[in-house]
């Protein structure tokens, strides 16, 4: 698919660690199956709950157009996107930060991470450079989820 | 009575200078128009007219309504009034010059033939050839007063006729004596003789007056006496007396003639019920007494009109403890009659609404709308000069309103989203919003309220901000309270905004950022959309509190008021109430005290167009302000003009420059320190500013290497571009911004750095509590004496101290306990003791030594019994000082933890300060004390100035506030720039200032004023406080700067002599035969 800069299925490992804080949105920790990507997403939990053990699959495109192009970055409530309608539950933000010092000092040789804000709700998502390729500071990104059945 | 305004006058009269002197009689009378000779008030007569030459007659003004001044034809409020006068019968003191009445007597041969000074011609040449310096100042004055009064007081006999002189001292009130002949009654001195035969000559026939005998040797001086004594001082010896002959004379300072002020000041009541009227206490006085110009100013035309909208204003809150207390708005004038603005200033003017009242001043000159609107407009004011911090901010709702706003899970629909966003579009921004989720479509709060920032994206401000908010746990952003803000490019990422990031007093804030990067304006307008939006959106969210939000009890009081108090607690709770009322009550006047004594001896300090620091007379008390000349209220990091950290991430974030390459470690070095060293960078910066950004600079580069080091950045490709990467434009960027930053930062010549210094000192002074800071950290101390400075006595390391009486002998035996010393440490022996002991005053006698611990005191032959000797001593002997540091009251062993490392600090009480460095074992050079007049006895005077400095450095730390470090050091540069410690109480500044005016404004006003009077002192009105009183503009500030003009001058034409003339020459040579 043109403009999608990464896919892959995740798994909920854990859902807010610290208690909850928010009500509606809760912090999930996943782990990816293919690509082993350790992801941390802020989700709204009252539009799309999420369960411990649940299984997703996540797209992270520059664009909603099916041709790659970019879009205007601005909404047009008339306008209907293809790849929307195959997900549940899409957000749009902004890359922030890509960076490789890990907080959490583990050691995090060879590992990278992206930072993503989407209004307010955080992602990283923290692997292998080689799986971030295209990513960009100050790039918009779309973050489309979809639960997978099992 | 309308005030008039101050108008620089078309003349160019100024007052320049004040002369105080004393007034002779002649000068009464001219300045009187009448002299008052009738002690009755009234004629006879039912209209009570004023009886003519009386205390009330109308040539001296009118006190009265339906009567006019006679001798200008005024009425009572236009008629200034005129002067009587009163000749007295007698002469008598004046209350205010007997000092000077009396030292002057002590200095001057009481011979009423001779009068001169009691100094002989070789001394009084020496000191009237330093008395011919015009040039003397007025300390330096009255200190040769003083010495000239020290050397004649103890001449007994006149250098010059011989007579005798004695002392010459106060007795009772407004009474002098004059003992004549004390010390020569024992000697056998014939004028004593001659005087006391007399006296027994007279006893012989009244006994009775034996008794009073030798009062009849002590000479009383009447008014009348020292008056004409006064006028036989020759008028070649008055310098010497350090009075200025040409001004007034020593017979002044003695009432003849009495000044009589006018009627209009001692207003009389005529009483319609009972017959008579009240009068003055004044009058009353004189009346008591009598008993025994200016030419009118033009008419201004005035042109009368409302305040209207946008009118510059000056608003002011009581206490102006500080600048911002006053500052200048635009008026909106609307309906009712209280006074409305927007809450965000609430804290510079310390306001509430809860009943709080507020003054308002209109400017009426264009000069003074100018000046108010650029220094004075609230929004150039947004920073405190105490340290730079923001001070208007948002305040209660607006912060309540962010906060919820902002918060993670604060969402809302497309209706709910475009109304909050709707209420900006009152100012004129067009506003343009981004989508977020999808399947409903939700904003987020975070973005909405980005829009404050940057309401569209033509709107050029891009403001970046990383900062803990109050609820910061861990993690950074991924703080799982979300209290870590990210603000990049005027979007918020992450974090709610709280108090710290919205409201005043701190420098993380988010309009802070505005105001430093993009200006006051950019500010002001954001905070104009805070409170619109925040309050909009409060107030269709709702909020509010509940018993369940009571705060948690803390400290002594364990319980809330939500689970309940016990008996106890409550009975605690209310002692601290009370206490909390009590303290505020009296430190309100102690500080406020404090802050005028500050501002006293502050307030003339200014800045110079050379970058020094001086006084109104010129002296220097600093090079440059603070030590490099930069200005607090432009100090971004803490005393440093640029938080380089942020600085970098804001160019990184606004200029990502994708295409450039990336920087290597040894490329940053290599590139910036070729700007950093070059001469111009330097040139308007400074080698610590240079130093800081090199050490800055060479962190990040190791950031780099090591990325470099794990080799990622070859094998990644292009994503690692994204990590940690400096391009050349961006450091450029840094660097040029950098050297803006320290420019701008530099202090404006004229800048009333004094007044900013101890405004900045006094005004956070009234948020001190009392207490508190008593003995700090004692408590928590591990403490061991130290015995090597403590003092011990006899009594403490003796077994007994007994008197011995035996057949042939009697003595004293002290036996020492040599166990209990050896226990203590305490590096005495038995000689160091003897010697101790015979030193000590009241002990007087043989002491020997006999064996290792036995010492004998065998008394002297004394007046006294040999019994109550011996008894006297032994009672003295307990308490001898044996060992320990004179002034030292005790010494304890301070136990310190620093970084793991355990370190012990000797903590002495006391003031000895040179002995304690000076104990074997204690390194002087980490000797320090607390007490600054004794670390300048010490150490000199630079040590004491640092003390100062660190002192005032500590008291702040203590309570909480912070303090740009260049306001305290004005200070101790101050308290020590004449070279010893001056203080900052009248004492001090009695050193510190020349002008009378200034220091009569302070405290004892009288004091001085007729000290002044009596030296003749001039007073060149040039500092502030001097100015304020004769309605001049002060030279600080905008005053400090005149339109200076080139005037031709023309050369003198010399006269032509008319020995040059060459036609009356005749040629004498051939006119001499």
């Amino acid at each position: 698919m043109a403009g999608v800069l990464f896919e892959d299925i995740f798994n909920v490992k854990d859902i807010d660690p610290n208690g909850k804080a928010f009500d509606r949105v809760s912090r999930l920790f996943c782990e990816s199956e293919s690509f082993k990507m350790d992801l941390i997403l802020d989700v709204n939990t009252w539009l799309y709950p999420v369960d411990l053990g649940d299984k997703f699959r996540l797209v992270l495109a520059t664009t909603l157009r099916e041709d790659g192009y970019p879009d205007s970055g601005e909404w047009n409530p008339l306008e209907e996107s293809p790849r929307m309608s195959s997900f549940e539950y899409v957000m749009f933000g902004k890359i922030y930060r890509i960076d490789g010092d890990d907080f959490t000092k583990e050691v995090a040789k060879n590992k990278l991470a992206a930072y993503v804000s989407f209004g307010g709700l955080l992602m990283r998502l923290q692997g292998d450079p080689n799986n971030l390729h295209g990513f960009e500071v100050d790039q918009p990104l779309y973050l489309l989820m979809k639960k997978l059945a099992f | 009575m309308v005030k008039d305004q101050f108008r620089e006058r078309n003349t160019a009269c100024k007052i320049s200078h004040v002369t105080f002197c004393v007034d002779s009689p002649t000068e009464i009378q001219q300045q009187s128009h009448i002299q008052i000779v009738s002690k009755n008030l009234y004629c006879q007569d039912p209209q009570r007219t004023p009886i003519p030459h009386g205390l009330l007659d109308r040539r001296m003004g009118t006190n009265q309504k339906e009567a006019n001044c006679t001798t200008c034809g005024q009425n009572l409020s236009d008629c200034v009034g005129h002067f009587g006068y009163i000749d007295l019968p007698l002469p008598v003191f004046h209350i205010g010059y007997f000092r000077c009445v009396i030292n002057i007597l002590q200095s001057i041969c009481k011979n009423p033939t001779c009068a001169r000074v009691l100094l002989g011609e070789e001394k009084a040449a020496g000191f009237r050839a330093k008395l011919r310096n015009p040039a003397l100042s007025y300390l330096v004055r009255k200190s040769l007063k003083k010495k000239i009064l020290e050397t004649t007081k103890k001449v007994s006999v006149c250098p010059h006729c011989g007579e005798i002189n004695g002392v010459v001292k106060k007795c009772g009130l407004l009474k002098i004596s004059h003992e004549k002949y004390k010390n020569r009654t024992k000697k056998k001195d014939a004028i004593v003789e001659d005087l006391l035969a007399e006296y027994n000559e007279a006893v012989k026939f009244n006994p009775e007056i034996e008794a009073h005998k030798k009062f009849g040797l002590i000479q009383t001086l009447n008014p009348l006496e020292v008056l004409q004594l006064f006028e036989a001082i020759p008028l070649e010896d008055i310098p010497l007396l350090l009075m200025n002959a040409e001004l007034s004379k020593p017979s002044d300072l003695i009432l003849t003639r009495l000044l009589v002020p006018p009627n209009c000041i001692r207003p009389s009541v005529i009483s319609d019920l009972k017959s008579g009227t009240n009068e003055d206490d004044l009058t009353m006085k004189l009346s008591e007494c009598s008993f025994s110009s200016t030419g009118g100013s033009k008419p201004i035309r005035e042109f009368l009109r409302h305040l209207v909208d946008n009118d510059v204003v000056l608003f002011n809150r009581q206490p102006s403890l500080h600048k911002l207390s006053i500052m200048a708005h635009r008026a909106k004038v609307l309906p009712h009659r209280t006074f409305r603005f927007n809450e965000c200033v609430c804290t510079p003017y310390n306001a509430d609404f809860d009943g709080d009242e507020m003054n308002v001043h209109l400017p009426q000159t264009e000069e003074a709308r100018a000046e108010a609107l650029v220094l004075m407009a609230n929004k150039s004011n947004l920073v405190t000069p105490r340290n730079g911090e923001l001070l208007i901010a948002a305040t209660q709702d607006f912060i309540t309103g962010g906060y919820l706003l902002t918060q993670k899970n604060a969402f809302f629909n497309r209706a709910q989203t475009m109304r909050i966003a709707s209420t900006l579009i009152a100012g004129k921004e067009l506003i343009l919003s981004v989508v977020f989720v999808r399947t409903a479509v939700i904003w987020t709060g975070k973005q909405i309220f980005s829009l404050i920032l940057k309401p569209n994206r033509d709107c050029p401000v891009n403001a970046n901000l990383k900062t803990k908010g109050r609820a910061y746990t861990a993690n950074e952003e991924f703080c799982h309270r979300d209290s870590y803000v990210i603000l990049r490019n005027s979007e918020l990422l992450a974090g709610s905004m709280d108090k710290s990031t919205l409201g005043s007093g701190g420098k993380a804030n988010v309009f802070y950022i505005l105001l430093r990067d993009f200006g006051e304006d950019v500010a002001v307008t954001a905070m104009w959309r805070l409170s619109r939006m925040t309050s909009f959106y409060l107030m269709n969210r709702g909020f509010s509190i509940g018993i369940g939000d009571v705060t948690p009890g803390q400290g002594f009081v364990q319980n809330s008021f939500f689970s309940g108090l016990t008996p106890t607690e409550f009975f605690f709770h209310t002692m601290g109430g009370r206490e909390g009322l009590v303290d505020t009550a009296v430190k309100t006047a102690e500080t406020g005290y404090m802050q005028r004594r500050l501002v006293k001896s502050l307030e003339d300090l200014c800045v110079q167009y050379d970058m020094s620091v001086r006084n109104s007379m010129g002296d220097i008390v600093q090079f440059s302000f603070g030590g490099d000349g930069l200005d607090p209220s432009y100090m971004e990091g803490n005393g440093t003009p640029v938080e380089l950290k942020r600085l970098l991430d804001d160019i990184i974030a606004k200029n990502s420059s994708r295409s450039d390459p990336s920087l290597s470690a040894q490329e940053i070095l290599a590139l910036s320190n070729e700007t950093l060293d070059s001469k111009e960078f330097l040139q308007d910066t400074s080698e610590n500013f240079v130093r800081d950004i090199k050490k800055f600079l060479e962190e990040f580069s190791k950031k780099v290497e090591k990325l470099e080091s794990c080799d990622l950045r070859s094998n990644g490709g292009a994503i690692f571009k994204q990590v940690s990467r400096l391009t050349p434009t961006q450091l450029a960027e840094f660097l040029t911004r950098c050297r803006e930053k320290y420019v701008r930062a530099q202090i404006e010549p004229a800048t009333a750095v004094g007044a900013l210094a101890a405004q900045s000192i006094g005004e956070p002074g009234t948020q001190m509590t009392l207490k508190t800071f008593h003995f700090a950290g004692v408590a928590s101390m591990n403490i061991f004496i130290c015995s090597r400075f403590d003092f011990y006595s006899p009594g403490e390391v003796c077994e007994y101290i007994e008197e011995v009486f035996v057949p042939d002998d009697s003595f004293i035996l002290i036996k020492l306990d040599m166990d209990r010393i050896r226990l203590l440490h305490l590096e005495v022996d038995i000689d160091s003791i003897r010697y101790c002991i015979e030193r000590t005053r009241g002990i007087s006698g043989h002491l020997t030594v006999s064996g290792h611990s036995f010492l004998i005191l065998k008394p002297k032959d004394s007046s006294k019994s040999f019994n109550s000797k011996m008894y006297q001593m032994k009672q003295l002997l307990p308490s001898v000082v044996i060992k320990g540091v004179q002034g030292i009251n005790r010494a304890v062993i301070h136990e310190e933890d620093v970084e793991g490392v355990t370190k012990y600090k000797l903590l002495v009480e006391g003031d000895n300060l040179r002995d304690v460095m000076a104990t074997y074992g204690v390194k002087g050079v980490k000797c320090s004390s607390n007490n600054t007049y004794e670390v300048y006895k010490t150490l000199g005077i630079e040590a004491a100035r640092s003390t100062i400095m660190t002192e005032i450095k500590l008291v702040m730390e203590n309570h909480g506030m912070s303090i740009d470090f260049r306001h305290p050091m004005l200070v101790a540069d101050l308290m020590t720039s004449k070279g010893e410690v001056l203080g900052i109480t009248r004492h001090g500044l009695a050193k510190m200032k020349e002008s009378v005016l200034n220091l009569a404004s302070f405290e004892n006003t009288s004091d001085h004023l007729f000290d002044a009077a009596f030296y003749g002192q001039t007073d060149c009105i040039s500092g502030v406080s001097e100015c304020i009183i004769m309605g001049l503009p002060m030279n600080v500030g905008t005053g400090l700067i005149k339109l200076l003009q080139a005037v031709p001058r023309s050369e003198p034409v010399p006269r032509t002599l008319l020995f040059d003339n060459p036609e009356f020459h005749t040629n004498t040579l051939a006119a001499v035969p």
